[in-house]
């Protein structure tokens, strides 16, 4: 198996790309989904998930996972509520909301209980959440 | 004449005597008597020009009473209308929030996928056609500024949707002031003087710093606006009943009296497309409304404007 950048990953098997990270994307519009992989295949090892349930079935299965960016509001299980429930099963991960709101209670009480590192908006500026995930990686806070 | 007639003549007088006594005592009575009806009559007359002088008084205060009511109804009736165009102006923003919020969620998404969409073309091109990438990119620069245009709007109006409860506490607002000429630095510097009268008495204002600066903001800033080449603003405090008041005036252009009306309908704008979402004042309207202040312009065009904030105080225990 090479390691070209390119190359299409099958969800099944656990392709862990040396120095890259591996991040998880929920979302639960599908185009969004697409677009996140598109753009940020070549930098990351990108998981996606289109409900919280999915992601949390991902993460059981694939624990190399670092970084979770998550969509706020889902039918079924919310965004804050998925996050809640896999820190708590994996507590190292970094967890990113994205909300095309302004912040709400919800949002702010996460950020001051550490359940999320940093909010983003949508619509997504790549850099922005690029920097965010580099940051959260290398300055890790603890 | 013999003694008989002489004594006859005397009876005789002795009777006109006796009859004029009477007749004079007669008349002497009856005089009495109307000089009493007459001091009665006078009397009465006083008794009755009294009772005229009271009718007038009581008359003369019940008109007076009836005047200064006039005056308060009048009072009433300026204050109900002013509420009747306040609570108008509060409907619409009511219905416009709850349509802006539904918007707002629906418009992020695809507002997603163009931004998404256009960053992947942009990496395609400087990956495989290096050399085209020049025609495309003031392409893409529009695509981006037009996502970011409308991210800003969709931005706005989710402060329609109230149910963001943003804990409300003292806010000092000579420091929310302050900030907002800070962040209107560049555009104040050299070309604008600006005069700040800060009341020294001490007041408590609850509420949220932040949405209190937004809306103060957009008003300076307007007022920078209707300044052309120089000018000057200028921001007072000043305390009223039980209200902070706050007054802000310009030399600049001023509002057309036909539109003065219209300046918190959302989108509402002077001007150029571009230039602003129309959207400031009535978002500092709503912002007001959520403090229970009330806000109000007055302006003279070609002289300036004023804008008068206020807003309650904390009414401390004594």
């Amino acid at each position: 198996m090479t390691r070209d950048k390119r190359q299409v990953r099958d969800d099944k098997f656990n392709v862990n790309i040396e120095n890259m990270i591996t991040l998880l994307y929920v979302d639960d519009e599908p185009m969004n989904v697409m677009l996140f992989e598109l753009n940020f295949k070549k930098k990351y090892n990108v998981f996606t998930a289109l409900s919280g349930s999915q992601g949390l079935e991902i993460l059981k299965s694939n624990r190399s996972i670092s970084v979770v960016v998550s969509d706020m509001r889902m039918p079924g299980l919310s965004g804050v509520d998925f996050i809640r429930i896999a820190k708590n099963d994996y507590p190292q991960i970094v967890f990113f909301i994205l909300t095309g709101f302004e912040i709400t209670e919800e949002i702010s009480s996460a950020l001051t209980n550490n359940l999320i590192n940093k909010y983003l908006r949508k619509p997504f500026n790549f850099f922005e959440i690029e920097k965010a995930i580099n940051d959260a990686i290398n300055y890790p806070v603890k | 004449m013999n003694s008989f007639e002489q004594n006859r003549e005397f009876e005789l007088l002795k009777e006109k005597y006796a009859r004029h006594e009477k007749i004079l005592i007669q008349a002497y009575t009856s005089l009495k008597e109307k000089e009493r009806k007459l001091k009665e009559l006078y009397s009465e007359l006083l008794e009755t020009e009294e009772k005229l002088r009271q009718s007038n008084e009581e008359l003369h205060s019940t008109n007076e009473q009836l005047s200064s009511q006039k005056e308060e109804l009048k009072a009433s009736l300026d204050r109900l209308n002013e509420t009747q165009l306040q609570l108008v102006q509060s409907e619409k923003m009511a219905s416009l929030g709850v349509l802006a919020a539904g918007v707002a969620h629906e418009i992020n998404n695809p507002l997603n996928f163009i931004n998404g969409g256009i960053l992947g073309i942009e990496t395609y091109f400087k990956e495989n056609l290096e050399d085209h990438i020049s025609e495309v990119l003031p392409l893409i620069e529009a695509v981006n500024v037009g996502v970011k245009r409308a991210s800003d709007i969709v931005s706005s109006l989710c402060l329609y949707s109230s149910n963001d409860n943003a804990k409300f506490k003292s806010v000092d607002i000579n420091l929310v002031i302050e900030n907002c000429l800070v962040l209107l630095r560049s555009q104040l510097r050299g070309k604008i003087e600006v005069e700040k009268e800060f009341t020294d008495s001490k007041y408590t204002i609850i509420g949220s710093e932040g949405k209190l600066q937004h809306a103060l903001l957009n008003i300076i800033k307007n007022a920078c606006s209707a300044i052309q080449t120089e000018g000057k603003i200028c921001i007072r405090t000043f305390t009223e009943s039980n209200y902070l008041c706050i007054a802000i005036s310009d030399t600049g252009c001023g509002i057309d009296p036909k539109i003065i009306n219209k300046i918190f309908d959302p989108f509402f704008t002077t001007k150029d497309p571009g230039e602003g979402t129309g959207l400031g004042l009535s978002i500092t309207f709503k912002i007001i409304k959520e403090h229970n202040g009330t806000i109000e312009y007055e302006s003279v065009v070609g002289s300036g404007t004023n804008a008068i904030i206020k807003l309650p105080i904390l009414k401390s225990e004594k």
